[in-house]
Formats: C-alpha cells, sequence, structure tokens
C-alpha cells in the first residue's frame, strides 16, 4: 500500500462518517426502549368460561405469557415488556410505529380448523340474511362449534388481516360459507412458512402423521363431491371467518386425495406487498402456536417510560464525563496518537449511533442495558488503539525506525484486534439466535460494536497513522520510545 | 518508560489464595443469603390506579409508594388527558395486608385517582428467558473452547474459561454479599463482563503465543517466564486499557447515580464496574498464572525447568549470564524487551 491508497481509504471512510453525521444531523434519532421513552401498553383480559378448571389457570395464563413472547420476538427486536398481573396479561411495546400490526398479532386467537365447504353464498343471495351478521366485529360474531354446521362470513378481500374487524367491510359485503364440521385443526399442523408459489404468495404447512391422514381424507372426499358437481372446497377458518377456502385441484383424485401431509394456503390481497405481509402473518401465527385461551384486548395506551428522562439525561451525562475523563487519559499518554485514538472513538460513535438508529426502523429499539453495552464498547475500541500504539512502542524500542515499526506494529495489532473481537462477536451470534427478549437486543448491540471495532482499526487507524508515520508529528519522541535501557541490565538487582 | 518486570507467574499460589478464599465466600453467601432478585424475576404487587390528576409525575408515585413501605417501585404513567392512569409495580405484598393498603392508599391520596385496583403482577423475565440465556451462555463457551483451541491452544482456552467462571463467581457473590438488587439490566451486564473478559484473556494469550517461538532462549528459558514476560511486554497496554474501560462505568456510577440521583443506572454501572475490575484481575493473575502453571506439568517444561534450576545453581557460565524469572525462583531480575529481541536471536541456542 503506498501514500495514494492510505489517502484514498482515509477519505472514503471519512465520506461514509459524514453520511452517518448527516443522517443522525437531520432530526432521525434511535427508537429508545420502553424504558427510556415508554409505548403502548396493552392490557388483555383472559376470558374465563364458568367450568375453567381454577387449578390450572395458572399453567395457562404463563403459557400464554410465553406464546406472546414468542409471536412478538419473531416481528423483530422489539424488547418487549410481558407479564401477568392476575388475570389480565399486560404487554408493552416501545414506541407506537407499528401498534395496530402487532395488536392483529398478539390479539389474534388464531384457532385454525378446515371444514368442508357445502355451499358459498355470495352476497345477494336469498339465504344471505341468513347466518352471522359479517360487518360486526369479528368477536361479536356468533361463534360456530366444532361439531356444527353452519353460515360463516368470508375474510374481506382488501388484504386485510386475520381476526381484523375491517372497518370496510359493510361497504363491500363478503361472501358467507355454509360449512360443515371440522375436519381438521390447526394442532396438527407442525410448521407454517410463507413461500412465493405460481399463483403469488402462500403458506406451505407441514403437518404431522394424522394431519396427514386426515388431510388426505378430507380432500378425497372433496375430490368425490368435486366430481359431483358440488363446490368440492376446503374452508380455512381462523377465529370463525374463512379465510379462503380453496378448491381442489383436478389432479387431486377421488378416493386418493392430497397424501403426503403438506399442504398450501394461497392468501389474498390485491397487491404482492399485501399478499406478502398476509402469508408472513398467517405463517406466523400458524407456527407460534394458537393462545391457549381466548383474550379481550381491554385497555389499549401510550405508557410513560419507567425509568424517567432524568435518569436517561444524568446517564448521557455522566457517560460524556467519562468520554472526556478517557480522552485526556488518551492524550497524556500517546499525545498525537492520542488524538487519532480519539478520532477512532468519535467514528465509532457517529457510526453507531446511525446505525441503531437505522435499526429503529426495524423495530430494533435502545435500551438502557444497551447504553450500557455502548459505554463498555468505548473501552474495547480505546483498546485497538492501544494494542497498537503499545505496539509500535515495543518496535520503536527496538531500534526500528518509525516507519518500520508502524508497519510491523499493524501486522502483530490487527491479529490481536481480531481474534479478540471474533469471540466477542461469537458471544454475539449465539446470543442472538438462542436467547429471547432483551438479550438479543444486547447482543446486536455487541455484534454491532465488534464489527465496527475491526472496521475502524483497518480503514481508519491504520491509514492515518501509515501517514502521520511519514511526517514529523511522529517521531520517536511523540511514540514515546524508551529511555536508554542500561537500567536493565542482567546484575542491576542482584 | 521500559518494560514492566512484575512476577505474575512466580506468586502464582498467592494469587490462588485470594481468589480461592473470594470464591468460597462468594459461595457460601450465595448459599446462605442467595440474591435479592428484582420483580422482574419473580413478580411483585401491581396498583393499577384510574382516572388520576393529569399533573401527577412518576416521581411522586414512586415517592408515596416508597414511604409506605413498598420496594423496587416501577411507576409508568399511562393515556392522556381525562382518561389518564397508572400502573405502579412494586416488590410482592399480600393484597388485603396493612402494607398493601397502606401503599394503595398513599398512591390514591398522592394521584387523586377515582379507582384503584391491586393484583399481583407476574415477571416479565421469565423463566424461559433465563433458562434460554443460560443455554446460550453454555454453547457460547463450547465455541470459545473450540476457537481459543484453534487459534491459540487448548490449554489457554481452558485458561480462559475458567477465568470467566471465576469472573463470574465472584461479580454474583459481591451482589450476594452487599445485598444488591438483581434486574434484567445486572444480568446484561454479567453478559457483558464475559465478553470483556474473555477478549481481555484472549489479547494476553495471544502475545504468550507469539513469543512462544522464544522458549529456551536465554532470559525465556521456561515456560513460566515466557507467560511472565509477555504478561509484562503486554502490561502498560491491559492497564490503559482497563483505565479507559473503567473510567465512563466509574463516571456511570459515581457521578450519574450517586450525585445525579439516577438509581436505576446503579444496577447496571455497579455490576459493569465489579465485573470488570475482577475481569482484569483475573486475566492477569488467573488466566494467565493458571496457563503457566499447567504448561509447566509438561514433562517436556518440567525438565527445561529442571534445567534452568540446575545452570543456575552452577552460577551459570558467562554467556549465559542472564536474568532469569522462574516459576519457583525466588530470584527476579529485569529482563527487557531489546535484549531478547536483540541478541537473544542472535545467541540463539535450543538445548
Amino acid at each position: 500500500m503506498n501514500k495514494r491508497s492510505y489517502v484514498a481509504t482515509l477519505t472514503v471512510t471519512l465520506l461514509i462518517v459524514l453520511l452517518a453525521g448527516t443522517y443522525l444531523g437531520l432530526g432521525n434519532r434511535p427508537n429508545l426502549g420502553l424504558d427510556l421513552q415508554g409505548g403502548i401498553s396493552a392490557i388483555y383480559t383472559a376470558e374465563l368460561q364458568g367450568d375453567e378448571p381454577e387449578e390450572g389457570i395458572d399453567d395457562i395464563l404463563d403459557q400464554t405469557v410465553e406464546v406472546i413472547r414468542a409471536r412478538v420476538d419473531s416481528l423483530g427486536v422489539a424488547e418487549p415488556d410481558i407479564s401477568r398481573a392476575g388475570n389480565d396479561i399486560i404487554v408493552q411495546l416501545p414506541g407506537i410505529s407499528d401498534a395496530e400490526r402487532v395488536q392483529e398479532i398478539i390479539g389474534t386467537t388464531a384457532q385454525l380448523a378446515f371444514r368442508p365447504v357445502e355451499a358459498v353464498i355470495p352476497p345477494g343471495d336469498p339465504d344471505y340474511e341468513e347466518g352471522p351478521d359479517c360487518a360486526a366485529p369479528v368477536d361479536e360474531r356468533e361463534e360456530l362449534a366444532a361439531g356444527e354446521s353452519g353460515i360463516l362470513c368470508g375474510s374481506p378481500t382488501e388484504g386485510a388481516s386475520p381476526g381484523e374487524a375491517d372497518e370496510d367491510a359493510a361497504a363491500t359485503p363478503v361472501e358467507k360459507y355454509r360449512v360443515g364440521p371440522v375436519a381438521l385443526t390447526g394442532e396438527r399442523i407442525d410448521n407454517a412458512f410463507p413461500t412465493l408459489g405460481q399463483g403469488g404468495f402462500e403458506v406451505t404447512l407441514e403437518l404431522d402423521n394424522q394431519g396427514g391422514q386426515e388431510w388426505a381424507e378430507i380432500t378425497s372426499e372433496l375430490a368425490c363431491e368435486r366430481d359431483q358437481g358440488q363446490p368440492g372446497m376446503l374452508a380455512i377458518v381462523l377465529d370463525n371467518v374463512v379465510e379462503s377456502a380453496p378448491g381442489m385441484n383436478p389432479g387431486v383424485a377421488c378416493g386418493t386425495g392430497i397424501t403426503g401431509g403438506t399442504a398450501t394456503i394461497t392468501t389474498g390481497g390485491a397487491t404482492q406487498e399485501e399478499q406478502e405481509a398476509d402469508a408472513v402473518d398467517l405463517a406466523l401465527i400458524l407456527r407460534t402456536g394458537a393462545l391457549p385461551i381466548s383474550l379481550d384486548a381491554a385497555t389499549f395506551d401510550v405508557v410513560s417510560p419507567t425509568l424517567g428522562t432524568e435518569s436517561l439525561q444524568s446517564g448521557l451525562l455522566a457517560g460524556a464525563i467519562g468520554l472526556v475523563l478517557v480522552g485526556i487519559w488518551l492524550l497524556f499518554f500517546y499525545r498525537v496518537l492520542g488524538l487519532v485514538a480519539l478520532g477512532a472513538l468519535g467514528i465509532f460513535g457517529v457510526v453507531t449511533l446511525s446505525l441503531i438508529t437505522l435499526l429503529g426502523n426495524f423495530g430494533f429499539a435502545l435500551t438502557l442495558a444497551g447504553i450500557a453495552g455502548l459505554i463498555v464498547s468505548i473501552g474495547i475500541t480505546a483498546d485497538s488503539s492501544i494494542i497498537f500504539f503499545e505496539r509500535i512502542r515495543d518496535e520503536a524500542n527496538l531500534g526500528k525506525t518509525v516507519r518500520t515499526s508502524v508497519k510491523t506494529a499493524f501486522a502483530s495489532a490487527f491479529r490481536t484486534n481480531l481474534a479478540g473481537n471474533t469471540v466477542t462477536l461469537a458471544a454475539a451470534v449465539i446470543l442472538y439466535f438462542l436467547a429471547v427478549g432483551p438479550v438479543r437486543g444486547f447482543a446486536l448491540m455487541l455484534g454491532i460494536a465488534s464489527i465496527l471495532d475491526i472496521m475502524i482499526m483497518f480503514f481508519f487507524t491504520r491509514p492515518l497513522v501509515f501517514l502521520l508515520s511519514g511526517t514529523k508529528v511522529m517521531n520517536r519522541k511523540t511514540v514515546r520510545a524508551a529511555e536508554p535501557a542500561a537500567v536493565a541490565t542482567a546484575g542491576g538487582r542482584r | 518508560m521500559r518494560t514492566p518486570n512484575f512476577d505474575f507467574v512466580g506468586r502464582a499460589r498467592l494469587w490462588a489464595t485470594i481468589s480461592g478464599a473470594v470464591i468460597l465466600v462468594s459461595l457460601g453467601s450465595l448459599l446462605i443469603g442467595g440474591l435479592d432478585l428484582s420483580i422482574d424475576f419473580v413478580g411483585g404487587t401491581a396498583y393499577r390506579l384510574e382516572g388520576i390528576d393529569p399533573d401527577t409525575t412518576s416521581q411522586e408515585l414512586q415517592q408515596a409508594a416508597e414511604e409506605a413501605g413498598a420496594q423496587d417501585v416501577i411507576p409508568q404513567l399511562q393515556g392522556e388527558g381525562d382518561a389518564r392512569g397508572a400502573l405502579v409495580r412494586t416488590d410482592a405484598l399480600e393484597p388485603g395486608s396493612p402494607e398493601a393498603v397502606a401503599v394503595e392508599e398513599a398512591l390514591v391520596e398522592v394521584s387523586g385517582a377515582d379507582n384503584s385496583t391491586i393484583s399481583f403482577v407476574g415477571p416479565t423475565w421469565g423463566q424461559r428467558i433465563t433458562q434460554q440465556a443460560l443455554e446460550a451462555l453454555l454453547v457460547f463457551m463450547v465455541v470459545v473452547v473450540i476457537y481459543i483451541s484453534f487459534r491459540l491452544e487448548f490449554k489457554m482456552a481452558v485458561a480462559a474459561v475458567i477465568a470467566l467462571v471465576h469472573d463470574l463467581l465472584i461479580t454474583i457473590g459481591v451482589y450476594s454479599l452487599v445485598g444488591f438488587n438483581v434486574s434484567p439490566a445486572t444480568v446484561i451486564a454479567l453478559l457483558t463482563i464475559l465478553g470483556y473478559s474473555l477478549y481481555d484473556t484472549v489479547v494476553v494469550f495471544d502475545r504468550v503465543k507469539e513469543n512462544g517461538v522464544q522458549l529456551g532462549e536465554p532470559g525465556r528459558r521456561t515456560y513460566a517466564q515466557l507467560v511472565n514476560a509477555s504478561m509484562n511486554e503486554v502490561l502498560y497496554r491491559s492497564l490503559n486499557t482497563s483505565i479507559t474501560s473503567v473510567l465512563p462505568v466509574a463516571a456511570l456510577l459515581f457521578i450519574g447515580a450517586q450525585v445525579l440521583g439516577a438509581t436505576t443506572l446503579q444496577d447496571l454501572a455497579l455490576a459493569l464496574f465489579i465485573g470488570m475490575l475482577v475481569g482484569v484481575y483475573s486475566s492477569l493473575f488467573v488466566a494467565a498464572p493458571f496457563l503457566a502453571w499447567w504448561k509447566m506439568r509438561e514433562p517436556e517444561n518440567r525438565k527445561a525447568a529442571e534445567r534452568e534450576a540446575e545452570r543456575l545453581e552452577r552460577g551459570g557460565d558467562e554467556a549465559d549470564e542472564v536474568p532469569a524469572v522462574t516459576a519457583s525462583s525466588e530470584r527476579r531480575a529485569p529482563i527487557t524487551t531489546e535484549y531478547v529481541r536483540g541478541e537473544g536471536k542472535r545467541k540463539k541456542r535450543r538445548r
């Protein structure tokens, strides 16, 4: 590498930092966690029937908390706060940007069932007045028991998500379906994931053994009905709403059905984005399991932070004081090189903050714990510079020129840095994938910090120090070369 | 400034005694006193207030609850305008007990609430989070052992993990001993410390490994001498890194939490502060001396040490008159980087 490429590297690095700085300068701020800025709080009350076993309710509620946690976690690193209060479940989420979608996913009880369709009743049909009022919210409609036959509403076609009471539903009446008893329930589903099929997005279901058999039976029957001129459709019913009612393909034979234990559900939605969102949501709900009990969303409120702004402010102030102290120490000990280390710290701060801000758009929330992680990473970022500078000092003490010292020192210091950061990165990756809730946010923070640390050392500290090593600024004295080593002779202390 | 000369390895017995004693105290305290887990782990009591004065602040609620005898108070305001309410969570107080009633009354009085309900509140940090965090930790340790074995050496990996467990035990022990509240922030801080402690140990071991080629050279005849010299070479780095890491945390702890009164920061800063100090201590006084002790038990290294002792007994020949540091010998003299790197290489001889 020559001087020119160092200048080029440095320029690009500084441009990127400038970009990050501008992003922050335009007023973009990190999405703060519940403890720092508050968020939305939803209180769900368990619907208890009179004959609900009292002793089992605790376990069921705990299980419900876990299911909700799994659902919220799969939305991203949202750092939720989920707890039970008596028979209520309090769900608190930072920020309010995606409140509606969260509400859908948490609140949907996802009682999934497959029922054979006996007849489709389009709006305007003489029989349409029968059955439930499809303009009413889902949870106010009459429910159809598993063994019963009856009429169910179809899902609004406007790309609305499962279970939601759509305001436009009254304007565009939906179809109704006369369905038979439940042929297969959601419990038989092993896995569900969104896939891109020929006709758009669909959800692929994997059924367990018994589910596969039942699936083959019902599809075989329906194929026979289709051959006799009847609808031959299978209604996919989520919370008493027919999400879709696919007919049997011509390839499905009467007497055989669909075997093999997998099935797909094509989702509705006008645009591809809506289809995709629907497929993702539906798969999520199916995969993370049905809630063990029905929940009523009782209240939906904005809540204040648990810590309060004073805490955040004094924390930030203390952090700033700490940083100034670190700066003084580095300048005192490494002089000119201390400035380089400070520059690296500054870049680390700006780039990390803008990355966190960017991630805020995907649900990431910075909590107090995350800030602590950042404070520790200040130490680790300063360490990269310190290892490098100490190494330069060592080499210079051996009598090498400053230039050669810098070169040798970087190679070895970078290897050390890489080894240390790999361990931290491993911790981050493992914690991210194996842990839940608050630990995940922390792991993400740690991972970002260690990757940035390596990059700053390579793309900022190295070119800058290499360039400085060719100038008067850096000579033996300024890198604090050793005093004459006369003291350290063998007999000195004996 | 010259390379310092401190006998880390030679006094391994002393460090082992210190660490052993502290760990015993920690374990004892954990077994007898246990940990004071916050309501995030064990649940507590929730007071839901409806129709409170719009001017009520969370500070007022917290103060009222604390004065009425509640601990770990987490106040939260809900809603806006006329529909304003609050959710105040405290440590577990039996609903209906005089304490709980006192807290409820104090809260209603300060907030002017129209209606209040009291209920048990479950933990927000559930059993499953703890379990998954522990599982992740175990997987992490296995991966670390594999990585360090591959990148450095198996014995170094074991030494690093021992230092890690050492730090963890002592930090938790301090919490149990002093009776500090353990909150989710503490757990996150502990995880941070683990990363930091390992990072620090790896940096020291990396230098030992790099200097490994000099094993048998004058001044670094035995593995113990090699470790000792390597540690002295990186001592300034270790100290400076520790200082730059501890300074912000100390500021958070002493200025942020004490002077400015942000008590909630205390959990976090304190765990970090203790853990970092222990982490620095362990990478210098636990991991490296343990590695030296273990390696010196290898037959090859034991022979080298015997030869070295013998040479010293003889008084050593002129050419060999070099400073020496051994694990067992009380004789200590400075070794300098320039000696070993410069002349040492020219005089290179393997015995």
